[in-house]
């Protein structure tokens, strides 16, 4: 009796028209949920504030209440509107450095990639230099020596110390998309080469912007959170991490006023985990062993087949047609392998 | 045969376009010497609209670079390429948008040379914009409908909105075609450009060729390496080895009676069941080093008729018995040139002599006579 | 041979970089610093102080910039990074002699607990995954999304606030005698602890995440197939082939994340008071103490690039490609 196997029908789904579909995993729509979440906040929130954040009251050190729902400092002002508040600096700042940053960074690292030769020994360095030399001691001297420091500075040297990762990765995805044929055939054609590296390049990289946005985002905001919590961002500009900065001044740690310090630190935790969410999803989607995991992940998971690595999971249907058995080869492919063979019987 | 070559009288026919003398070589980077790679050495070639000539030559011999060089992808080193019988040397800008109009490259990867992410719409729309600016909106459509179906992809509707993952191979090369043509160039270079499909899908993209050549009179070149399509698809064929042209004649002519003894290796290695044992002996030796080649004639060191004269100087071409020419001393008349025990090298080249398997592996010059 | 030549010069370059930018960043900025230094000490400032300072910043107006450039490359060479402000007149290279060894202590255990720890982990977690290991993921990225400040004060809330194992802040108790004698070193290992324990955590999820991935990709490739279809057992065929291989990005990771490493260790000496180097540039920024802050800045800046020299020549002993040549 000729064997009969379970049909693939959880081949993979052939790679889809729209744009971003990588963002359509769930990491990434969790991820895009949380932070779109923390964007609506910065823009209402000074808005929707109960208190403004510098007023002081004579309720100090309070718990969480229903009149101050994440309690009150040690001057009486509210927590809750603090954060709120301090929520758009954070989301202003981190969102213009990721843009500008990645401005920067395609410009050198994709022109330094598809030029090659002398222009990009040249801007390799220049890149590696930045690379290097350490941002967060730079920016501290750097304002440190200014006077006073408005957003657009912070914003601009943030972004400054910042873009140098983001070269790299690009500039090395421009050289092996480069070696490409179709970029060759599409100078062969006669396509100028601003056009080459706009139409044909560039689209080819939205998923390595798109990722380098992000971490360049994640980045500006531990880098601000961090400044003003050390005080080299003048605490009157509002935003968490000027919260903790009064926390840890006034002793909250030592007394205890957990829900001073807490919410804060937990505002920056999750915002970065959302943008590590999207991170994800935008990496198993360029990486296409890690996306095999990822779209078939649930579907193995229901099957209760556990992949290892280097064994493929091969499916056999019993005789009895009763019970799926699972039997492991060794095959170094990470895909489900089976075929069916129908049986007509005589 | 092609109606076009057979209008006009040879004698006044001129190449449209033409390779002279071309020398590339390539740096390699080394600390302080100055090493390169010799991927082309004086090699000549004519194209005649209406007519292929064929390149035949294995891995490593230099017949992509002379594509690229053709299309001025690449600066020559030395040497001129006449395009109607006027020396260009384009670079960049609208002189190269110009040369491109009329010569297209045609490339061997098909799963490569297309983008992934543009449709076949956007592919073939570009290039015809690049070469007609003003084709806009329903001409545009109408254009690249046209294009479709003059490659014999029918009907284009079917076509027009799929990208390049969602075609098969050989479709995949039908529009990479395509968009060379929408340049309507005289001239198509086309490298390699059936190796990697499938062997039932290599004759009707053949076929398409030779319908370009026939009914529009492109001129083309058709680089490969495989002797066997050569000879059914090309008016001309030419053999390179180690960046040289060994030999070049009528094809028929040069892959029935070869002359050159590489040429001869090459037509008698394709597999033949009859003479399976004798392949073996027929395979010896490797492809030079294109840094280092070896002096003189570079196949001396795996050819069994080799003697001192061909390590000293490269040889001319010489006329053979049946019409080629030849670049080997066997086809010398002078005296201390190596002698050829007959005109069937085939025969002597895959069934050789006791001392002959010697000299093949011990890379000896000793005369050989059978 | 190529390979150091390149990177030599590469480093020379970047170091000269890191000098130039230190130069030109006062001069650059608007304002004249020495003027408002005066100000702000309300002249306490001994002439021979302001001397040194004025070469510092080079507002020397009787010298062109080349010159004062050159000068200020000379005092460099003799060691020379100018006079503290706040400690008068205790030299800034003295200041920074004190500090930096504790700095280093500190971070430079930490770190390579985390990285051997994290690469360990990653080994574990990309070679088993679709198991329950991968359950430690989430809960990795949560730390490494966090400040490494908020976990420093959280780690103090708990353990040294609400259950008091460790203490609070500074570096060593100031019961004990510094000195090589048993109960200082005790004493430098107990106050260490935490400050070592939050670097861990924090840093520990790149390491993780970074090998996971390359355990990932490289467990594809044929020889790992014909290193298990050997027979050989799967801790060797993880380990020798599989760990080696991967290892290798990990490494110039590691090389490039000490720039990371240096912020993270600034914040958390300011939190635990650990008398580092950290500590002291924070102080300096706060009084404004120039000399200080820049002698700083290029004393770590130099520290990140011997690292990196470091990390460099590991990467040329694993990966036997470096050292071929061409």
């Amino acid at each position: 009796m000729a064997q009969v196997a379970v049909q693939a029908t959880e081949t993979l789904k052939p790679a889809v028209r729209k744009h971003f579909v990588f963002l359509r995993n769930t990491k990434s729509i969790v991820g895009l949920a949380i932070f779109g979440f923390f964007l609506v906040v910065g823009l209402i929130g000074p808005w929707i504030a109960p208190y403004s954040p510098d007023k002081v009251s004579t309720a100090a050190s309070e718990p969480p209440s229903a009149i101050h729902w994440l309690g009150t400092t040690q001057t009486g002002q509210d927590i809750f509107s603090q954060l709120l508040v301090g929520t758009r600096g954070v989301m202003v700042v981190s969102i213009s450095t990721g843009i500008i940053a990645t401005f920067i960074a395609a410009a050198i690292g994709v022109t330094s990639g598809f030029l090659g030769g002398m222009w990009d020994e040249m801007l390799s360095m220049f890149t590696n230099i930045f690379l290097v030399i350490p941002g967060l001691p730079l920016i501290i001297i750097i304002m440190g020596m200014m006077k006073e420091a408005g957003v657009g500075a912070i914003v601009l040297i943030i972004s400054l110390t910042g873009w140098a990762w983001g070269a790299r990765v690009l500039r090395s995805q421009t050289m092996s998309l480069r070696s490409r044929d179709f970029v060759e055939a599409s100078r062969a054609n006669g396509e100028t080469r601003f056009r080459t590296i706009f139409f044909e390049i560039l689209p080819n990289l939205t998923a390595i912007l798109a990722s380098t946005f992000i971490g360049t985002v994640t980045a500006s905001i531990m880098s601000l959170v961090t400044l003003s919590y050390i005080g080299v961002i003048p605490p009157s500009d509002w935003s968490w991490g000027t919260v903790l900065y009064w926390a840890q001044n006034s002793g909250a740690f030592t007394q205890g006023l957990w829900w001073w310090y807490a919410p804060a630190g937990l505002c920056v935790a999750l915002v970065g985990m959302s943008l590590a969410l999207i991170n994800f999803g935008i990496d198993e989607f360029v990486n296409p062993r890690l996306r095999n995991t990822g779209m078939n992940a649930a579907e193995l998971k229901k099957r209760k087949i556990y992949p290892r690595i280097g064994f493929t999971p091969v499916v056999q249907k019993a005789a009895s047609k009763s019970r799926l058995k699972t039997v492991h080869s060794s095959v170094s492919n990470s895909r489900l392998v089976a075929s069916e063979r129908n049986n007509d019987g005589k | 045969m092609s109606e076009f070559r057979q209008t006009v009288p040879d004698n006044i026919r001129k190449p449209v376009l033409s390779a002279q003398h071309v020398t590339k070589h390539y740096p390699v980077s080394g600390f302080g010497k100055k090493n390169v790679v010799h991927a082309a050495d004086d090699v000549s070639l004519d194209l005649y609209s209406g007519q292929v000539v064929a390149l035949v030559g294995e891995s490593g011999s230099g017949k992509s670079t002379i594509a690229k060089l053709l299309a001025q992808l690449e600066p020559i080193t030395s040497g001129s390429i006449k395009l109607d019988d006027k020396e260009v040397r384009v670079s960049s800008g609208h002189h190269f948008r110009w040369y491109a109009s009329q010569v297209q490259m045609i490339f061997q990867d098909p799963f490569g040379s297309l983008n992934s992410i543009h449709t076949v719409n956007y592919i073939l729309g570009r290039a015809l914009q690049i070469h007609h600016r003003h084709l806009r909106g329903e001409k545009l459509d109408k254009s690249i409908r046209a294009l479709l179906t003059r490659v014999k992809l029918t009907p284009p509707e079917r076509y027009v909105d799929k990208f390049p993952h969602e075609l098969s191979g050989g479709q995949r090369q039908r529009v990479s075609i395509a968009r060379a043509l929408a340049a309507d160039p005289k001239i198509l270079l086309a490298d390699e450009p059936i190796s990697m499909l499938d062997v039932s899908i290599r004759l009707g993209i053949l076929n398409l060729l030779e319908e370009l050549r026939d009914k529009d009179g492109i001129a083309i070149l058709y680089i490969t390496h495989d002797v066997a399509s050569a000879r059914y698809f090309a008016d001309e064929t030419l053999v390179m080895y180690a960046g040289r042209i060994v030999e070049r004649g009528d094809s028929e002519t040069v892959t029935q009676h070869p002359a050159h003894p590489y040429t001869a290796l090459l037509v008698g290695s394709a597999p033949d069941p009859d003479q399976l044992a004798d392949i073996a002996h027929a395979a010896r030796g490797e492809a030079p080093s294109l840094i280092h080649p070896p002096s003189g004639c570079r196949f001396r060191t795996r050819c069994p008729f080799a003697t001192a004269i061909c390590a000293a100087k490269v040889p001319p071409y010489f006329t053979s018995p049946h019409g080629q020419q030849v670049a080997c001393w066997l086809y010398s008349d002078e005296p201390d040139t190596p002698v050829r025990g007959g005109d069937d090298l085939i025969a002597q080249m895959s069934h050789p002599a006791e001392k002959t398997i010697e000299a093949m592996t011990h890379n000896n010059t000793n005369q050989v006579s059978q | 041979m190529k390979f150091f030549i390149r990177r030599a010069v590469f480093y020379v370059i970047t170091a000269w970089a890191a000098v130039t930018l230190n130069f030109f960043i006062p001069r650059l900025l608007p304002g004249d610093p020495v003027q408002s230094l005066l100000s702000r000490y309300q002249g306490n400032i001994d002439v021979n102080a302001v001397k040194s300072l004025r070469v510092l910043f080079g507002l020397d107006s009787q010298k062109p910039l080349w010159q004062q450039y050159f000068d200020y490359f000379g005092q460099l060479f003799h060691g020379d990074l100018g006079i503290s402000l706040q400690s008068f007149p205790t030299p800034v290279s003295e200041i920074i002699g004190q500090s930096l060894p504790w700095t280093i202590g500190l971070v430079g255990m930490s770190t390579i607990i985390a990285f051997v720890l994290g690469t360990l982990l990653g080994i574990v977690l990309g070679w088993h995954r679709g198991t329950k290991w991968d359950a430690l993921i989430p809960l990795t990225t949560f730390f490494s999304s966090v400040p490494y400040f908020w976990i420093a004060l959280i780690a103090i809330a708990v353990f040294g606030v609400n259950l008091g194992w460790f203490p609070l802040s500074g570096s060593y108790s100031p019961d004990v005698m510094p000195g090589l004698n048993m109960s200082f070193i005790a004493s430098v290992c107990y106050y260490s602890f935490l400050p070592a324990l939050t670097i861990v955590i924090s840093s520990i999820a790149g390491w993780i995440l970074g090998m996971r991935n390359m355990i990932v990709t490289v467990s594809s490739e044929d020889y790992v197939t014909v290193a298990q279809a050997k027979g050989l057992p799967e801790s060797d065929v993880m380990f020798h082939y599989a760990a080696r291989n991967a290892i290798l990005p990990q490494i110039s990771g590691f090389a490039l994340s000490l720039g990371f490493v240096v912020s993270g260790t600034l914040v958390m000496e300011q939190v635990f008071s650990y008398q580092g180097i950290g500590y002291r540039l924070l102080q300096a920024t706060s009084n404004n103490d120039y000399p200080l802050m820049q002698g700083i800045f290029l004393i770590i800046t130099f520290s990140v690039l011997i690292a990196n020299i470091l990390a460099d020549i590991v990467y040329a002993l694993l990966d036997p490609r470096t050292r071929k040549e061409a």
